[in-house]
């Protein structure tokens, strides 16, 4: 018995010795001579059409909360890497941090500006159903907690119809409205959501038109039925109802995807998707908007064809169920703050007798406007803040994707956030300042936090100026608006992955000229180099606010030592 | 044989490994994806640091010990989506808010007194479209209790603050526990009886204010006892003749008709039923047994049952219960009491360490303190203490000593209308599991 124990002791601790120590040499150079490319291969015409996936809805919640948790406890890879703080990088980042437009994401305001007017247009290509004209209703959804009718506009363009839950108008169509603008504008593919208003006494059935009961039974859809359904929903005092009118996407559906794995019968689905950076840095984009039901059926894949042959592209929808709404309910105070069965919650308050507190406990809706439900900024914490259920990719962001995604939502001005809650057409407007100044509050706390495990320095550019190699940066923390105080900097230089010497204080500004010192063993080193990567030296940053240092962030730039030859080939804010 | 079990053990089993291996393959997609992810010409052209090594070296090991769980989600997955294509959930839920579906429905249930126990339920929204509700019930266990009642009627009728209800039915108890008079009983004399009969009763109710109702209600009980010999083929109890005296056992030989009339106040302003924040409810319950005993004798007593519990919340859903109850039979003058209509102490409701009927006397004192908190959204713990005692007559010999103590915790999951229990108790004899539904303490 002892012999087997020995045995066993022996083998565990070999391959956990074996584990760290692949684990610490696992990695590889983090620059890339090749300049980034501005497109994935993911968009190739299909050989084939994909099958459609239909996930079932309720497992995917119970395995999400319970199995999937314990699973990755006992992933003894991932508990090694947490261990080790040797955290498992996006696969699809580029050695500069960001990721290409893909079928997944289209760089839109964190790499490049918008405007107010085109955050607040978003993904619409038209001006929403002709309402001048009646409605005729092709398909019809009563079952459910919210019923939902495909309608089709005079145009012959169909849209998915959502409503408000009686008695709290705007509250799911507003947060459906906002956070579509939103993630559009961070670069999500999402559906075409207007604001529209439906007249039950206009709306025309098509011929023929069914729909199921409870009992799954077919029956006529009448006016009598449409009555009863409309019972269930918000409607105006002139007897009208506001909804949301969400344009069918273009191209066939085949269902969610999945945020772990691929889809395998998609060639162009080749990055499991919980190591996407998109998907992993959404977790810090879904903390502004508080889109807390990022489950797999709240998303949709449809075979698209831009005119080059079909391809999946992937979108987020259904987004009534973010900031305060709960799709038929002002949203509870827990979500957002714990998963629906928070194992973990659940056996500290077991074993604590209760004397845990969590920060969602004791919370009140009071002084929030109906329309918006529940959604504050006080009690949020970034750390704090959890979805529905675990989320594969949520749980393996790492400080990168974090920054990622931190950097977007820091390109949100408070003009940008108001375009988008003005989407939402709130009969109050209270609703409106309340959720805008909601939204900046939470803003300063995700970019306080993440931005915070990082150096936040970005748009480096390296030049070489009379003669000597220079690097300019700009400072996050205070070009959106965290401190008004001044920071600190420093920096040594080194070549490849190592450095030489101490860091070096940089007196003032956000740029810097290499010494004389560091010239001089740029140049041996140059003497010495007989492949490119030999010629690739990095800067190591390191900023200081508040009185505190950042991890440093490290500037990888290739140099042969002619003038015009220095250019940034990576950039590593885990360094 | 010794050959062939070595060579086996060498060479592996026919079937395990290669299921292993197929198990390995189809439960560590990530391990089969990550060559391709590597493909820098179809990611970004930038070979990002990874550490994809360690899910080599440690795929093995972790498979080995996710297996189990993973298995496990194979197997739990199947009914979860049977639940989804059948709406079985919302069935689940209607069970859950204690509405019993209308409707015929099977009937089933187990406790340690009556074994396995099913049957039929049917219940009527509107008997006979009068908008009176009906239920008609019947069942029969393991042990071989037997029941079969007809309900008429409800605490409240026609959306009236009054309501009426009818029963009549019959039942057999075959397997009741009797363990001797007095608060010194031993556990030892653990013995058998058995009782039968019919009974009929009428309730009056009437809903004053929100928190106040009351109730009249008379019935006719026609009980046969027998001394449980030949019902004794489950378990190995004894008679209870065989551990008592028959003097002590009045009313055992003999069908007796009684009749009780009474009447009960209750005062309830718990904020939810289910699990109790703040409130408390008080109840007082007087009624009337009498009826013809054997031989020349009368029986005849009063029975007096008072109950208040009260919840404070010490904060944010963690509750402090405290909860006394007490039960005085006062008999008149020459009438004497059954000994199975004695106060009797023990069971889920009551000292929960002990079962059911434990201490039998002519009065008996229960107090509970228990400490609640919320575990998660509609799940409760709990810790809690009981502490009864039986008298012969509390107005004369009550005193703090002899108590008997129970103490345990245990998980409650509830919504507005009751709770499902799981408590695990201790007291000096052993503990006890019980599994219960209801609204009380």
């Amino acid at each position: 018995m002892r012999q087997a124990a020995h045995r066993f002791g022996v083998v565990a601790g070999g391959i956990v010795s074996a584990g760290i120590l692949l684990g610490g040499c696992a990695s590889s150079r983090p620059w890339s001579l090749e300049p980034p490319p501005a497109e994935l291969t993911e968009m190739r015409p299909l050989p084939s059409e994909p099958s459609e996936r239909d996930p079932s809805l309720y497992w995917d919640a119970v395995n999400q909360s319970s199995f999937y948790l314990v699973e990755n406890s006992l992933n003894l890879g991932r508990q090694t890497r947490k261990l080790t703080g040797s955290t498992k990088d996006a696969h699809n980042a580029d050695s500069w941090g960001n990721v290409p437009n893909s079928a997944w994401f289209t760089n839109r305001h964190g790499s490049k500006r918008m405007t107010p007017d085109e955050i607040l247009r978003g993904p619409n290509t038209i001006d929403g159903p002709d309402t001048t004209h009646p409605w005729m209703i092709t398909r019809a959804k009563t079952e459910g907690v919210t019923p939902g009718f495909f309608a089709q506009d005079s145009n012959g363009v169909t849209f998915i119809i959502k409503f408000d839950p009686d008695g709290h108008p705007e509250l799911a169509t507003g947060a459906e409205m906002i956070s579509t603008k939103f993630f559009h504008a961070c670069g999500y593919n999402v559906p075409e959501n207007y604001i529209s208003v439906l007249d039950p006494n206009t709306i025309r059935f098509k011929e023929g038109l069914e729909y199921a009961d409870q009992g799954g039974n077919r029956k006529p859809f009448t006016r009598d039925v449409l009555n009863e359904v409309l019972q269930k929903v918000a409607r105006r005092p002139d007897g009208k109802v506001r909804v949301v009118a969400s344009r069918f996407l273009p191209g066939t559906p085949i269902g969610p995807f999945s945020y772990k794995g691929t889809r395998k019968d998609d060639p162009n689905d080749f990055i499991n998707h919980q190591h996407r950076r998109e998907l992993r840095g959404l977790k810090v984009l879904a903390q502004l908007v508080n889109h807390y039901d990022t489950k797999d059926h709240n998303t949709l894949d449809i075979i698209a064809d831009d005119g080059n042959g079909p391809y999946v592209r992937h979108y987020l929808i259904d987004f009534g169920s973010t900031l305060g709404s709960d799709a038929d309910e002002p949203k509870p105070h827990y979500k957002g703050y714990a998963y629906t069965l928070d194992l973990e919650q659940a056996v500290v308050s077991l074993f604590t007798l209760g004397l845990r507190q969590w920060s969602w406990e004791g919370a009140s809706s009071k002084g929030m406007p109906p329309a918006v439900g529940y959604f504050e900024s006080e009690r949020f914490t970034p750390p704090g803040w959890k979805p529905l259920h675990a989320n594969p990719a949520f749980d393996n962001i790492d400080d990168e994707d974090a920054y990622w995604g931190a950097r977007i939502v820091g390109a949100f001005t408070e003009d940008d956030l108001r375009a988008c809650v003005e989407a939402a057409e709130y009969s109050d407007p209270a609703a409106e300042e309340y959720l805008v100044k909601t939204l900046m509050e939470r803003r300063r706390k995700i970019l306080d936090y993440y931005y915070g495990n990082v150096s936040p320095l970005d748009a480096f550019a390296i030049s070489q100026e009379g003669g000597a190699l220079a690097l300019s940066f700009v400072d996050r923390f205070i070009t959106d608006g965290l401190t008004s105080e001044s920071a600190e900097f420093r920096y040594r230089v080194g070549h490849k992955t190592g450095s030489w010497g101490s860091y070096i204080s940089l007196l003032s500004g956000t740029s810097l000229t290499l010494d004389q010192s560091a010239e001089r063993k740029i140049a041996n080193a140059l003497q010495s180099a007989q492949t490119p990567d030999d010629r690739v030296f990095n800067i190591t940053l390191q900023a200081r606010h508040n009185g505190r240092w950042h991890k440093p962030v490290r500037v990888y730039f290739y140099y042969d030592g002619t003038p015009a030859s220095a250019r940034l080939v990576g950039i590593d804010w885990d360094a | 044989m010794g050959l062939f079990r070595r060579a086996r053990r060498s060479h592996g089993h026919p079937v395990l490994w290669p299921l292993l291996a197929v198990l390995f393959v189809s439960f560590t997609p990530e391990l089969a994806t990550s060559a391709g992810e590597t493909d820098s010409s179809r990611t970004s052209g930038a070979s990002r640091p990874r550490h994809d090594a360690l899910d080599y070296v440690f795929a093995v090991p972790s498979f080995a010990l996710q297996l189990p769980f993973r298995v496990l989600g194979v197997v739990v997955s199947g009914p979860v989506k049977l639940v989804e294509d059948q709406d079985f959930l919302e069935s689940l839920k209607s069970v859950f808010s204690f509405d019993v579906p209308f409707g015929l429905r099977p009937v089933v249930g187990s406790s340690s007194r009556t074994g396995l126990r099913g049957g039929l339920q049917y219940r009527a929204r509107s008997a006979l479209a009068t908008g009176v509700p009906l239920r008609l019930k019947g069942t029969i266990s393991t042990n071989r209790y037997e029941f079969l009642s007809l309900r008429i009627g409800g605490p409240s009728l026609f959306e009236s603050p009054f309501g009426m209800q009818g029963e009549i039915g019959a039942r057999r108890d075959t397997r009741e526990r009797y363990y001797g008079y007095g608060p010194s009983s031993s556990a030892d004399d653990e013995s058998n009886y058995e009782r039968r009969g019919g009974f009929g009763n009428v309730r009056g109710f009437w809903q004053i204010t929100d928190a106040l109702a009351a109730e009249g209600f008379g019935e006719y009980r026609h009980v046969t006892p027998g001394d449980g010999r030949g019902r004794t083929t489950i378990g190995e109890r004894d008679s209870i003749v065989a551990r008592f005296p028959d003097d002590d056992l009045f009313g055992l030989y003999a069908t007796l008709d009684l009749h009780e009339f009474g009447g009960a106040v209750v005062l309830d302003w718990r904020d939810i039923k289910g699990s109790p924040r703040r409130g408390g409810r008080g109840e007082l319950r007087v009624s009337y047994v009498g009826g013809d005993g054997p031989g020349d004798t009368t029986v005849g007593f009063w029975r007096i049952r008072g109950e208040v519990s009260q919840y404070i919340e010490l904060w944010r859903g963690r509750v402090f219960g405290l909860r006394a109850a007490a039960q005085h039979l006062e008999p008149g003058n020459g009438t004497r009491i059954p000994f199975y209509e004695l106060s009797r102490l023990g069971g889920s409701n009551s000292l929960r360490a002990y079962r059911s009927g434990r201490f039998t006397g002519r009065d008996m004192v229960l107090f509970s303190a228990e400490y609640r908190w919320p575990v998660w959204r509609a799940i409760d713990a709990f810790l809690f203490t009981d502490q009864g005692r039986v008298f012969d007559d509390i107005s004369e010999d009550f005193e703090f000593s002899g108590f008997r103590s129970a103490y345990g915790g245990g998980l409650r999951v509830w919504n507005t209308g009751g709770h499902l229990e799981l408590t695990l108790a201790k007291g000096r004899e052993q503990f006890r599991f019980y599994l219960a539904a209801g609204e009380e303490f």
